[in-house]
């Protein structure tokens, strides 16, 4: 009987740090197959939902990883191929092997990927749509712009920060504790003090700018 | 650290249609089973499965696609649910995207919790038929007593009364608009599938699975009634929301008279019937590059709402009127038929306030 799962799965490391390798897999192959972010923002929080269920220990969390990817796609109308998922996987987790031939080990694993769609849908009942941060971010980022001086903003790649710092968030299972209007206002507020840029008049105000409270986020974000 | 799950094809295919013995099968909806040592089934344990979760299943209807039964749910109280059998065909690529985002979009909906909409409590794998490459899904539902169908069909003479029809209309206008504004297009409004709760709460089922639907082969012979369908569908011509509001406007005159105001039994008898009761369209109207010509019906005049329908009060005529308008961009929409004056005094209706 063939095992695919002891070619994917390192079992000698923590939850956590699984995860976090999982999803870095996610975003790799999702980069690779110019996969839209919110396809991949949804596979993450797939993945994330999935272990939210069930125990970590029984699953192949690169199979899992890889259908998400799959099923995201599916969700957000940005069909990615099963063989291109199943290639770009197994470069992502295995570099230095060459690439899977069309043998039987690609066969197997990309009937796994169809199962294994069927076993998240199972598991998640269908409740297949988020509201992500990533429209919010944009918004809310041109306003933050639009208030702050010109010669400041050109210097910094504020956008650039952001939308990384977007996508390290995902690597957690606390991505799912936030609503997305106060993800994006904390991503702002993190990327504007790893800059050392205060917003203008903002000590004259009487709430802060970002009025939310996002100070356990915060905490919990830094931690990472 | 537990041995990973290996996730082979051979463990799959063994075995997928076995029972537990432990299951009493007279209890099990027919054909439902425990696909074994598939991955699937690793989540059999932890999370509940239709048959340990739903008890004495009774058969209600078979539908054109679905077969809805009535049972009992053993996790909350025994109370009473709805479950309806959809079956979704699966390929090599899995699950079909339409499937997948037309099944989330009522999950979606469901946080709403709209009280004109049909709650849907939750959402179960059935039999998986492995060698046609089919999966039965069971949605569950709130049990509700009554369809709009039996309801006016056990009205008593001299019928419902217009309060009664009024806040009826409110809330099935409300459901539809509703639905309109999360992008829905129920398109097969009919008193069959508008539900009516004892307390005479409306609430609108059978919507959402046109494309998991999509080219199947209908389950049994029904034939799929035509007297609701805007003349727009019937002429094959492209259509919007606006079918629905052609629908409430038949269900409404129904209301009254508790017959259906254009029982057609064909494409063409069916327009013939609206256009002897609407009258005959302006020819500028009627939609281009379509089989059935506007000269092939006979001229007509139309006939008088209140010839018809005699205890409608004027306001009641006209919503009727701008529901039954034949040209779909010129019909009222729900958000604009919920605010006609038809519903000022609706205020006095417990339900709306
Ligand atoms: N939640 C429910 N509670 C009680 N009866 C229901 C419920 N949902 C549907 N039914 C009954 O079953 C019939 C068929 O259900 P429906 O969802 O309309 O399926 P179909 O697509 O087969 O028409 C309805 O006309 C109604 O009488
Ligand atoms: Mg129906």
């Amino acid at each position: 009987m063939a095992s695919l799962s002891s070619n994917w799965v390192r079992n000698d490391s923590s939850p956590r740090v699984v995860d976090f390798k999982a999803v870095r897999c996610i975003f790799e192959s999702g980069i690779k197959l110019e996969a839209k972010p919110q396809a991949v923002a949804m596979a993450a929080t797939l993945y994330h939902r999935f272990f939210e269920e069930c125990n970590p220990e029984d699953y192949d969390h690169y199979l899992i990883a890889a259908t998400c990817l799959y099923l995201a796609g599916k969700v957000e109308e940005n069909h990615l191929k099963i063989r291109d998922i199943v290639n770009v996987f197994h470069k992502a987790i295995h570099p230095k092997l060459e690439p899977l031939d069309l043998a039987e080990e690609y066969w197997l694993l990309r009937d796994s990927i169809v199962q294994c769609e069927l076993l998240l849908l199972r598991v998640l009942k269908f409740q297949v749509s988020v509201d992500h941060p990533h429209r919010y971010l944009l918004h809310y980022l041109k306003s933050v712009q639009d208030w702050m001086a010109p010669d400041i903003i050109a210097k910094l790649p504020l956008f650039r920060t952001c939308w990384s710092l977007l996508c390290d968030f995902y690597h957690l299972p606390s991505c799912l504790c936030y609503k997305p209007q106060h993800v994006a206002v904390a991503i702002i507020y993190l990327a504007l003090e790893c800059y050392g840029v205060t917003v203008p008049y903002n000590s004259d105000a009487v709430l802060q700018w970002h009025e939310v409270n996002i100070y356990v986020f915060y905490h919990n974000f830094i931690s990472m | 650290m537990a041995e990973p799950v290996s996730f082979t094809s051979s463990n799959c295919r063994n075995n997928v249609n076995e029972r537990p013995s432990s299951c009493d099968s007279n209890r099990n909806i027919e054909g439902t089973s425990y696909a074994n040592p598939s991955p699937i089934n690793l989540v059999t344990n932890s999370l509940q499965d239709i048959s340990r979760k739903y008890d004495g299943l009774n058969f209600i209807a078979t539908g054109a696609y679905g077969t809805v039964y009535k049972a009992r749910d053993l996790l909350n109280d025994g109370q009473t649910v709805a479950l309806k059998k959809v079956r979704i065909p699966l390929s090599e690529e899995g699950v079909p995207m339409n499937t997948i985002r037309e099944i989330g979009l009522l999950k979606q909906l469901e946080s709403f919790e709209h009280p004109n909409i049909v709650r849907l409590l939750d959402i179960c794998h059935g039999c998986y038929h492995r060698p046609q490459g089919q999966l039965d899904i069971f949605l569950v539902f709130e049990h509700v007593e009554q369809d709009l169908a039996n309801y006016l069909e056990q009205c008593p003479s001299p019928g419902l009364g217009p309060d009664i029809i009024r806040e009826i209309m409110h809330q099935l206008l409300s459901g539809v608009d509703f639905l309109h504004s999360n992008r829905i297009i129920h398109r097969d409004l009919k008193p069959q599938n508008i539900l009516i709760t004892r307390n005479r709460q409306v609430k609108l089922a059978d919507f959402g699975l046109s494309r998991v639907y999509g080219h199947q082969i209908l389950l049994t012979p029904v034939v799929v009634t035509l007297w609701y369908r805007a003349p727009e569908v019937l002429l094959q011509a492209s259509y919007a929301m606006s079918v629905d509001l052609w629908s409430c406007g038949c269900i409404f005159a129904e209301l009254f008279t508790r017959k259906p105001l254009f029982p057609g039994k064909s494409d063409p008898d069916q327009l013939g019937k609206i256009i002897d009761i609407i009258g005959t369209p302006d020819e500028t109207e009627w939609p281009s590059d379509v089989s059935l010509s506007w000269t092939s019906f006979r001229h007509s005049r139309g006939v008088p709402f209140e010839n018809l329908i005699h205890d409608i009060s004027p306001e009641g005529k006209d919503l009727l009127h701008k529901l039954l308008t034949f040209s779909p961009t010129q019909r009222i929409s729900a958000t604009n038929a919920l605010a006609h004056p038809y519903f000022k005094e609706c205020e006095l209706c417990p339900l709306n306030r």
